[in-house]
């Protein structure tokens, strides 16, 4: 993973995966709330799996900050990507 | 990981799971879970093993997991592994912490359910501050474990449902390396005797069994399996990659609680009960011995027969001289099987499917009680494409491997060990015995006689209920009505002055077969209607089931009754009846109206008709005969 957009691919894969959305159906602005069966087992899911996909562990402020694609981007971005 | 080669998998995991067979779906499933078995890929996996379990229409389940923890996020992970194991299985999720109020508060449609606690949540005396007050923990075990036997005793009174429950683990193991033998002051002795004291309590309490979760958990290390941070955080103690390890166990001992157990593993030789070929290499040069690969196949064996111990029956299919094998076994100084050791041997130049049926034949069991193990990956496949319901499976590189692959596939496992269990090597080997006079005798009834058989036929009484109740519910082959009779109406049956029930019991100069039968009478007006009558397979070709109906003639007699009805229902297995019937002189009956709407009347007078098959065994009753 080089870029945001790698970044952007790869956890888009996730929710696709855990949420059963399709890829195409989210962005950078998505919501838990705004997707249908995104709810907090499977964030719980998404977090684990993000995890386990990077090889990073997040802090419990981290995991509650993700309340966005957005935002998990950031908190990603800051541990994954060289400035 | 590439990314590219997962998401093709993914494609074709996707397209298996749309129209492919279970096999080739399984497939599919395991080729992406080679490269990427973590949370992501098993949620997108479960979503594809519900709909194609539907699709499948895989035998269905229910199952309540009930734990002190968050356990929802293993869900997808044991979803996606009792797909692979053949089922389809609906999973609830009781929120944690109300464990014991939800078994309390069990209503009768209740799931079978699997109780899942942690003694770190349900023990707060062993994970707070141990050492300052040990005696505290004692106290907490013991009401603990009354607490939790007790919840179980009552959801087991209110419902008809299994309970699971797992042993308990302690993630806590701070200062324990300094006691390690100290039993009040090392937490995992405490948990492990609290798991003995807890398998001591539910072992008696009916359909109820325990599941070795602390066994789980020390085959792959505590420190792997938890993960503190995310039990403080979410209440999840479990680390996230242990569920893969954790849903497969569990689905794998469910799997075997659920499905029939498989009795008999039907063995190859040469390449599987030893290495090298008996016939070119003599009993000598075989492969087997007590180091390198040659303590591999006497590993095997050994496994072998403590498998047998818990009732597994083992026969012999295979390719070869019946003289050479026979001497390789009693020679042999390394092997750990005995030639007597088989209850069937089918060994020649015939093919492996003709060798099994022989086989199933002789021991009077379907292909699905088999499995068969082969080292030629050719057997193996002619034996998948010829008898689908055996299970096979194949000898690995690593004879090592092999116990373990055994038992991974092939349903062997008991849950618990029934009386049956233990006996049934003996029962097995003795009608060996009996088959070998057999063929002594030209005349059937000659032999009959020889065997000095005693029939008795008494009265039920409560105390029998639970051996009856699971005679009617596995009695398929001579079974009249196939009537599953469950303990509660065997009670009632028993306590009714309207009807009799009397347990039928043979016994021959070989020994005893114990309760082999069932009956249930009603006398209804001038006619004495037998509702059921069923016999263990074990007793069939013996005429039992002649002079039990002749029997009944004379104690309808004695009951002033001109007719003995029989009621008859057919079902897929009992064909044999109908054939007996009008051989007995039985006709269909003139007055129907005796039977519910799916039951055949055939009704003989009680008079004037009689087998002549009591004159060849001695048969005692305590119902009313004349004479």
């Amino acid at each position: 993973v080089k870029t945001r957009t790698d970044l952007f691919e790869a956890v888009a894969e996730l929710i696709e995966d855990i949420v059963g959305v399709p890829h195409s159906a989210i962005d950078e602005h998505t919501m838990p709330d705004d997707v249908d069966g995104w709810d907090s087992l499977r964030h719980l899911t998404l977090i684990t799996a993000m995890e386990e996909r990077f090889d990073i562990v997040l802090s419990p402020e981290e995991q509650s900050d993700m309340l966005s694609v957005e935002l998990i981007l950031d908190i990603l971005a800051d541990r994954l990507l060289v400035n | 990981v590439d990314a590219d080669d997962r998401t093709a998998r993914k494609a074709r995991a996707r397209d298996a799971a749309e129209r492919g067979d279970r096999a080739e779906v399984v497939a599919a499933f395991n080729d992406l879970l080679k490269v990427s078995g973590d949370s992501a890929t098993y949620a997108f996996l479960d979503r594809l093993a519900v709909s194609a379990g539907r699709r499948l229409d895989l035998p269905a389940r229910r199952l309540t997991l009930v734990a002190s923890f968050t356990v929802g996020p293993l869900v997808p992970f044991l979803r996606t592994e009792f797909f692979q194991l053949g089922w389809q299985v609906e999973v609830e999720v009781e929120a944690y912490g109300g464990w014991s109020e939800y078994l309390l508060g069990a209503t009768p449609d209740a799931t079978d359910v699997m109780v899942m606690l942690h003694a770190d949540d349900v023990l707060p005396a062993l994970s707070g501050a141990f050492l300052t007050s040990p005696e505290r923990v004692l106290v907490e075990v013991d009401s603990f474990v009354d607490l939790l036997a007790g919840a179980v005793r009552v959801f087991r009174e209110r419902t008809s449902s299994a309970v699971h429950v797992a042993t308990l683990a302690t993630d806590r193991r701070e200062l324990e390396r300094n006691f390690a033998h100290d039993p009040v002051r090392n937490r995992r002795l405490m948990v492990d005797q609290l798991n003995l004291d807890l398998a001591a309590e539910l072992g008696r309490i009916p359909a109820v069994t325990v599941y070795p979760f602390d066994a789980l958990v020390s085959d792959h290390g505590r420190e792997r399996f938890f993960d503190r941070s995310k039990a403080d955080t979410l209440q999840a103690p479990i680390r996230s990659t242990a569920y893969p390890v954790l849903a497969r166990d569990l689905a794998h001992y469910l799997d075997n609680a659920w499905a029939p157990r498989r009795k008999v593993v039907a063995l190859d030789l040469d390449g599987t009960l030893w290495g090298g070929v008996l016939g070119e290499d003599g009993v000598e040069g075989i492969e087997l011995g007590h180091d390198g690969r040659g303590k591999g196949f006497r590993d095997f064996q050994l496994f072998l027969a403590d498998l047998r111990a818990t009732g597994v029956l083992l026969a012999l299919v295979s390719k070869n001289d019946v003289e050479l094998v026979r001497a390789a076994f009693e020679e042999h100084e390394a092997m750990g099987l005995a030639w007597s050791d088989f209850a069937a041997v089918s060994i020649g130049w015939g093919d492996k499917v003709a060798g099994l049926e022989a086989v199933a034949l002789e021991l009077g069991l379907g292909a699905s009680s088999f499995v068969f193990v082969d080292d030629s990956p050719v057997e193996c496949e002619f034996v998948r494409s010829q008898l689908p319901d055996v299970a096979v499976v194949e000898v690995p590189k690593q004879i090592d491997e092999l116990p373990r692959q055994l038992l991974a596939s092939s349903r062997l496992e008991p849950s618990h060990l029934s009386e049956d269990d233990l006996v049934r090597n003996e029962q097995y080997t003795t009608e060996r015995h009996r088959r070998e006079e057999r063929s002594r005798f030209r005349d059937h009834d000659e032999y009959l006689r020889s065997l000095g058989l005693e029939v008795g036929v008494m009265s039920a009484s409560l105390a029998q209920v639970p051996r009856l109740a699971q005679l009617a519910g596995k009695t398929n082959q001579f079974n009249t009505t196939t009537i599953r009779y469950d303990e509660a109406e065997l009670d009632a049956l028993v306590a009714d002055p309207a009807t009799t029930v009397a347990v039928i019991t043979v016994t021959d100069r070989f020994g005893s077969y114990g309760v082999s039968g069932l009956l249930v009478t009603r006398l209804i007006e001038t006619s004495l209607v037998l509702e059921c009558l069923l016999l263990s397979c074990r007793v069939l070709g013996r005429r039992v089931e002649h002079a039990v109906i002749d029997l009944l003639s004379a104690h309808a007699s004695a009951l002033g009754a001109d007719r003995l009805t029989v009621l008859y229902r057919v079902s897929e297995r009992n064909g044999q009846v109908a054939d007996l019937l009008p051989k007995l002189g039985f006709q269909p009956a003139m007055t129907p109206n005796l039977s519910p709407e799916d039951f055949a009347a055939w009704e003989r007078p009680t008079v004037l008709v009689d087998s002549g098959a009591r004159e060849l065994m001695s048969v005692t009753t305590d119902l009313a005969v004349y004479g």
